[in-house]
């Protein structure tokens, strides 16, 4: 038996709708470092633990606009600037025609940022986290939904959090190696 | 209430357990061995080409692009099909029903560009300088020219790719979740984890993976309209036949009625061979018989409407291209392709034919030989009846070029049989999502 | 390199070093030296400047006639051939025969050294032998001997040794003795009658023809004949008349002039005789009328007793004393009298130079089978062909440019033909082998030359006079002596041809009398009239085929008298109903290089040695599919399009284009901005531009099968268009080279800058950038744009790689190539323009096309200047761009074609 304090506890719900009550229960108790783990995206669980951000589309936007921009920039300076050259007597700098690729390289850019801030928000990857260690946590990506109180948390008190946990009607508690 | 168990257990474990059999059906085998013989045969055909130069294709002057442009427009409209289903009605609300078909219709898109690729590098005169079309510094100093609607090609074809790869992958990841966590073995649970980022279900992960998905959704829908299937770099140029705003419209839908058929095609191969009958119902089958008949119908507008304004245009060479194709050296293939897209594709006003998968296999199974033969019109008519009568010419495509396109089908099935074996082949989550 | 290369460790710069003196030495050994006593066209010619080419004066013999030429030289080897500009005739423009004779010279197929039974043999070992054979059993056959010395070698062994001289040209008819030679002339007459009659067609008068017709606007032309000729493309009024019904014609003509009785004519005849009297009348002593060499002799003097009755003798058709030689004795020194006299055992020695009668010989005459009967047999010719195969000794002979030795010209002009390279293998010349016959073995054939022209001159200004001759090309004040002629006597009416099938024979426009079949650009060269290449076909009427059920491409078999050929048919546009045409020169068996075995043999057919035509002809289509033809331009009408091939009424103009609208700014073109400007009144579908470009640019050749495919290399195409009118078949050329578009849609089609335009507004290809896209293909309206579908240029036999002009980049596989305007020679004028600082000279620039153009009809310059030639054509009334609405700004722009209507 493992002696360390374990790092969460973690309660199993049956449904998406118990865990999400079970959520904004734990919010309203004060918990700060929770977390749900569902097998599907579960509307309004992120914003019931305090999710408010808007960064990875704002990225994404920005990686649209500034792909854009920068293919812009770039085509320019290869045809119009390093390396002029009269093709077919059209304009050097041919915006319109530019345009294109640089729209094709900002969709590309925009999904690619988009993606990468996802991942690095999420800290991912990152395939060896502790909760991938409970046997039953399998379960979160198939059928089981899950909410993680850490032990880092200022309201956690070993006893009193489980007893909160089962109170909110977790079918099991588990404890979280570190 | 029921728990979650009742109702998603079924579906995970018919989904997953797809990838995670020990054991697997000869058939698969069966597929596997002769689309494998195929992709030998069509790396085979490769080195001859490469060895050998496009001179063993029957190409010549005008008509200095044949089959492989063909092949390449094909299959790139092909794939305008997957980013339709997967990326467009993933932004339009209350389109559940597209998550039984999203994961594999993205994988027929992903590798239906790859083999739209391939072509354009092959028929280069010197494919050993393809990079030349990149923006890479060089010795002799010069960069790709920028105002050619082949380069626009290369951008967006190369966008194209990899967005919709990421975008599929993107969405793959929770399911490879699945995966991991159902895996018997030490081994396959530590790739699959590896494969799936070690994702844990988390309700900020999902929030944010939510806005990226979302958003490269959009860029894929975006990449794959102005691509439009390759279109601009015919419309662009000054060929009477082609020289049109609505070829790119005309290509898109054509290129999402195809798409469209293989996805059909794929979705009752897979319903029949692992018996997802629950997950790919009858309702699902209909939608895609009325999505069928809709882009058909587009298509049919589009190309009415290109018809109309090339005699509205007054231009004889536009009037004639029409002429050419109705009556001249290619009146048999047009003809049968507007039989083979347009004919059997009526039987889907009836419900009961849509709900019928060997009707909606028949349909389908005319339909995508007749886009090809539409777009072989489109291409080839536009090279061999160009402005000048004296530079009229003829083209036959040779046992090379028949080789590399039966090779890119075999390839595509290949990595297609790959995928469906050990990648998760429905959207498990999106199901569990809108079974909640 | 010596030994050093073996010295193992080998140290970098002794290396460079040891390279740098092999290569001076094999520089100084090999190349960059005159031929021993040739007279350079320049100025300073002891000075051979690497990378600068000399340029000799000489001649190329085609036919017995000189054809003058100014030979390019790079360090020794020639590349090009261009017309002699101060010569007389011509004015600086060649043939494509000429053109070729170049490749000629490098051709894979020429004897590499004397052989005798097949087994290589020593020239020493024959100029022993020689004089045994000299004597009263002596024949020499030859073709048309138009060289002073050549002549007088010949007459010396006639008349002191005995010997016999035969004489057998298969193209062209054999001048008779006694009569004189005439010389249309095309620019003096203002309308022209054509009874069968080809002069602007293939022959060694065409250059000087076509620049003669082209010299003044378009002038009534009217032609009768079986076949569509080059002359009866450019006609007014044509009609199909079988070859058998010209004489009617002529002599219906003849009569509406009030020379003798009027024969009966179908309607269309008698509306064609019409309105070509008319034309002639109108025009007395301005007018000429033509009766071809391929009539009967009777008709050609019934021609002769209209021009003079019109007043045209001494005006448009001018006699002279004859510029060809002939044997004395008429039909006794024919081919036929000698196979007589082989079969009859009475020669003992033959000697075959220059010609081919074993491939050439007409039916039921057995060369081969006589001249087994010879003891001794002889040929001397450049190739071991047919006739070389009989022959006991074979004498390899030097080609024109590497030999010594004299020609005249069409109108007599004298001109001496100097070597301008060594020879390339163990040849010799005619004249040593004809000095070894006389008994003179080691005779130099400079020398053999000098002395023909010693006679002529005064002895102590003879070397100046020689200088002179070497350095101008041609002798002055040489010409043919006129002669006035007396009006024939009007020639008794011949019973009129019986009707039914005939068939009509013609040199092949572009491999001739079999002589060319070697050359691999001229066999891939479009034949003016169908762009056929590589091979020759039965040319049929549509409504003869119709009722056969033929088709083009379709075997069918012609017999006549016994004999039989099959061979593919061709429905012909104007082809007379009655007549069926073949075309001599292919079916060649020996010696013939890369036209070895190609087409088929219509000599066995041949009535005559001057058989032109032969009557009572059946023809039936033979079973088999339609084999495809290595055809240039599969469409050959314009589709009902009316702004391809623009036509004006005389005086007329085009109306001038929409002005183009644009949203962006000009590009500025500060330098000359080169342009081309195409007269299509004055083309006529020559073809001398076409080899001319290959040459000067290096273009390889692609073979038959490639052409079959489409894949023909030509920069410089003449598209051909027929266009059926109420007035007649109507026949288009429209030469098209690159038009250079300011507006280029190739240029902005290429993904890598590979096509660009330069400063001077060239469209410029650069080669090595290019990666085969063929976007730039697709794009261009006008399909001017060549690909190396395969390595084009590697696969050409090595031979010809000296041919390759060093100032132009041979192509790659997989590169795209296209029209330059020369781009080498504007460099050219360039660095000399910057050398004087002043700008470049109109004129100065002449490309290739341009240059060997007889009809004069490409101009070429600077637009920017308004002086130019090329800035005066635009602004002719006729000038329109081709698909100019595309908004392309072509460079290359045309003059519309004249039609009276």
């Amino acid at each position: 038996m493992n002696t360390a304090p374990p790092a969460a506890l973690l309660a199993s719900f049956p449904d998406a709708d118990s865990l999400l009550a079970a959520a904004r229960r734990a919010r309203q108790e004060g918990y700060e470092c929770i977390d749900g783990h569902s097998p599907f995206p579960v509307d309004g669980l992120a914003e019931a633990l305090g999710f408010d951000e808007r960064r990875v589309v704002l990225l994404a936007g920005a990686g649209f606009v500034g792909g854009f921009s920068l293919a812009l920039l770039a085509q320019w300076w290869m045809n119009a600037v390093d390396y002029p050259l009269n093709v077919g007597g059209r304009p050097l700098a041919a915006w319109v025609a530019f345009a294109y690729p640089a729209f094709e390289l900002a969709c590309l850019a925009g999904a690619v940022v988009g993606i990468a801030a996802m991942l690095l928000l999420n800290h991912l990857p990152r395939p060896g986290h502790p909760l991938l260690d409970v046997e039953p946590f399998r379960r979160a990506s198939q059928d089981r939904f899950f909410l993680s109180i850490a032990t880092v948390d200022p309201r956690y008190r070993p006893r009193r959090t489980e007893a909160f946990l089962r109170d909110l009607g977790a079918r099991q508690v588990l404890e979280v190696p570190p | 209430m029921s728990t979650g168990a009742e109702i998603f257990q079924p579906i995970t474990v018919q989904v997953a357990d797809i990838a995670l059999a020990r054991r697997v059906r000869r058939r698969w085998w069966l597929a596997l061995a002769l689309s494998g013989a195929a992709t030998v045969a069509f790396v085979a055909t490769v080195v001859w080409l490469l060895a050998t130069g496009v001179g063993i294709w029957g190409i010549n002057i005008p008509v200095n692009w044949g089959l492989a442009i063909v092949n390449s427009i094909w299959w790139a409209g092909l794939a305008t099909a997957g980013t339709l289903i997967s990326a467009l009605l993933l932004l339009v609300p209350g389109q559940q029903w597209r998550s039984a078909l999203n994961r594999f219709a993205e994988a027929m898109t992903v590798l239906a560009v790859a083999m739209a690729g391939v072509f354009p590098i092959l028929h280069l005169g010197r494919p050993e300088a393809v990079h030349w079309m990149l923006p890479l510094p060089s010795t002799l100093g010069v960069w790709p020219q920028f105002r050619s609607p082949l380069t626009w090609d290369v951008a967006s074809l190369l966008a194209y790719l990899l967005v919709s790869l990421a975008f599929w992958y993107v969405g793959m990841i929770p399911d490879l979740a699945t995966l991991r966590d159902r895996a018997g073995g030490a081994r396959r649970r530590r790739a699959y984890n590896r494969l799936a980022l070690g994702w844990r279900g988390s309700a900020l992960h999902w929030a944010r993976w939510r806005q990226a998905y979302r958003a490269a959704a959009l860029m894929a829908v975006l990449a794959a309209t102005l691509h439009s299937g390759g279109a601009m770099l015919f419309a662009a140029g000054p060929s009477a036949a082609w020289h049109t705003t609505g070829l790119p419209p005309y290509l898109l839908a054509s290129g999402v009625f195809s798409g469209l058929a293989v996805v059909l095609l794929l979705t009752l191969s897979l319903r029949a061979a692992f018996g997802l009958g629950a997950v790919i119902t009858g309702r699902h089958l209909d939608i895609m018989g009325r999505l069928l008949l809709v882009a058909g119908l587009a298509f049919l507008y589009g190309a009415a409407t290109l018809a109309f304004g090339a005699w509205y245009s007054g231009d004889p060479r536009q009037a004639q291209f029409l002429v050419e194709r109705a009556v001249g050296a290619h009146a048999v293939t047009t003809w049968a392709a507007m039989a083979l897209m347009f004919v059997p594709l009526q039987a889907l006003w009836w419900r009961r034919a849509r709900r019928a998968p060997a009707v909606l296999a028949a349909v389908a199974l005319a339909v995508v030989p007749g886009v090809w033969l539409d777009r072989y019109v489109l291409v080839l008519g536009g090279l061999q009846r160009d402005y000048l009568p004296s530079r009229w010419g003829e083209y036959a495509p040779t046992a090379a070029e028949w080789a590399l396109f039966g090779g890119t089908l075999g390839a595509f099935a290949f990595l297609f049989l790959l995928f469906v074996r050990f990648l998760p082949l429905v959207a498990m989550f999106e199901i569990r999502e809108a079974t909640a | 390199m010596p030994a050093i290369a073996e010295a193992g460790a080998l140290r970098r710069r002794e290396f460079l070093r040891g390279m740098a003196a092999s290569a001076a030495t094999a520089a100084l050994a090999g190349c960059g030296r005159s031929p021993v006593g040739a007279v350079p066209y320049v100025e300073r010619p002891e000075e051979v400047v690497p990378g600068r080419p000399l340029f000799y004066a000489t001649a190329i013999p085609f036919a017995g006639f000189a054809q003058p030429v100014l030979a390019e030289t790079h360090m020794g080897r020639p590349t090009k051939l261009e017309g002699n500009p101060d010569h007389p005739v011509g004015g600086g423009a060649t043939d494509a025969f000429t053109q070729a004779a170049v490749a000629a010279l490098y051709g894979p197929e020429r004897s590499r050294r004397p052989l005798r039974g097949g087994v290589a043999a020593a020239w020493a070992d024959f100029a022993a032998l020689a004089p045994e054979l000299a004597g009263p059993g002596l024949r020499v056959l030859t073709g048309a001997v138009g060289s002073p010395t050549l002549v007088r070698q010949l007459t010396a062994l006639v008349e002191e040794a005995g010997a016999r001289w035969h004489v057998h040209e298969p193209g062209l008819p054999p001048p008779q003795a006694g009569r004189p030679s005439l010389h249309p002339r095309l620019d003096a007459a203002g309308a022209v009658v054509c009874l069968d009659a080809d002069p602007l067609g293939p022959g060694p008068a065409q250059v000087a023809h076509v620049r003669a017709w082209s010299a003044a606007p378009r002038r009534p032309l009217f032609v009768a004949e079986p076949t569509l000729s080059p002359t009866g493309a450019v006609a007014r009024r044509r009609l199909a008349a079988p070859a058998g019904r010209v004489p009617v014609l002529a002599r219906a003509l003849a009569a509406e002039l009030g020379l003798g009785q009027a024969p009966p004519l179908a309607d269309d005849e008698a509306a064609w005789v019409a309105e070509a009297v008319a034309a002639l009348a109108a025009q007395p002593g301005e007018s000429l009328l033509l009766a071809g060499p391929t009539q009967p002799g009777a008709i050609r003097d019934l021609a002769l007793a209209v021009n003079a009755r019109l007043g045209n003798l001494g005006r448009t058709l001018l006699a002279t004393e004859p510029v060809l030689a002939m044997p004395p004795g008429g039909d006794e020194f024919s081919l036929a009298a000698l196979v007589e006299d082989m079969r009859g055992g009475r020669v003992r020695a033959l000697l075959v130079l220059e010609a081919n009668p074993a491939y050439t010989q007409p039916a039921g005459l057995d060369f081969a089978a006589a001249a087994r009967r010879v003891p001794w047999r002889i040929h001397a010719g450049l190739c071991r062909d047919e006739t070389a195969a009989l022959c006991h000794w074979h004498l390899p002979l030097h080609h024109p440019l590497e030999d010594w030795s004299d020609a005249r010209a069409v109108d007599g002009t004298a001109g001496i033909i100097q070597p301008v390279t060594r020879p390339l293998h163990e040849s010799v010349s005619a004249h040593a082998v004809l000095a070894a016959l006389l008994g003179e073995p080691g005779a130099d054939p400079r020398e053999v030359v000098r002395d023909t022209w010693r006679r002529r001159w005064d002895e102590d200004d003879f070397e100046a006079r020689w200088r002179r001759a070497l350095h101008d090309g041609f002798v002055a004040d040489t010409g043919a002596a006129p002669l006035t002629l007396a009006p024939p006597p009007l020639p008794p009416p011949e019973p009129d041809e019986v009707g039914g099938l005939e068939a009509v024979f013609r040199p092949d426009p572009c491999v001739w009398d079999g002589r060319f079949a070697a050359v691999p650009w001229l066999q891939e060269l479009p034949k003016p009239l169908t762009t056929l290449t590589w091979t020759n076909v039965v040319a049929l009427g549509a409504g003869l085929a119709g009722r056969l059920g033929v088709a083009t491409g379709d075997t069918v078999e012609v017999s006549a008298a016994g004999a039989a050929v099959a061979a593919p048919a061709w429905i012909m546009p104007g082809q007379a109903e009655a007549s069926v045409t073949l075309f001599l020169g292919y079916g060649r068996r020996n010696g013939a290089g890369v036209g070895r075995g190609r087409g088929y043999d219509a000599y066995p057919l041949r009535p005559g040695p001057q058989g032109w035509r032969v009557a009572g002809v059946r023809l039936r289509r033979l079973d088999g599919a339609a084999a495809p033809l290595p055809v240039i331009q599969p469409h050959q009408t314009l589709a009902g399009l009316d702004d391809i091939v623009r036509t004006v009424a005389p005086g007329a103009a085009v109306p001038p284009p929409a002005a183009a609208a644009s949203l962006y700014p000009e590009w500025e073109y500060p330098g000359p901005a080169w342009g081309m400007v195409i007269d299509l009144d004055r083309c006529t579908g020559c073809n001398a531009c076409v080899v001319a470009c290959q040459m000067e640019n290096a273009v390889p050749t692609v073979g038959p099968s490639e052409v079959a495919k489409g894949r023909a290399l030509h920069w410089l195409r003449v598209d051909l268009y027929y266009q059926e009118r109420p007035e007649g078949l109507r026949t288009y050329f429209q030469p098209v080279p690159c038009m250079h578009c300011e507006k280029a849609p190739c240029e902005f089609g290429c993904p890598v800058n590979a096509t660009v335009h330069g400063p001077e507004g060239l469209n410029q290809m650069v080669y090595n950038r290019c990666i085969g896209t063929r976007t730039c293909s697709s794009y261009c309206p006008y399909k001017v744009r060549r690909f190396n579908f395969r390595d084009y240029a590697g696969a050409m036999p090595a031979a010809y790689a000296p041919l390759r002009n060093p100032d132009v980049t041979v192509r790659a596989q997989g590169v795209m190539e296209k029209c330059t305007y020369c781009t080498q020679r504007i460099a050219a004028a360039r660095i000399e323009a910057r050398k004087d600082n002043r700008p470049i000279r109109d004129g100065e620039v002449r490309t290739a096309c341009q240059q060997a153009c007889p009809a004069r009809a490409i101009v070429f310059g600077d637009l920017a200047d308004p002086g130019s030639a090329v800035a005066r054509a635009r602004d002719d009334r006729r000038h329109y761009g081709l698909l100019a609405h595309l908004g392309t700004r072509p460079r290359t722009t045309y003059l519309a074609r004249t039609e009276a209507r």
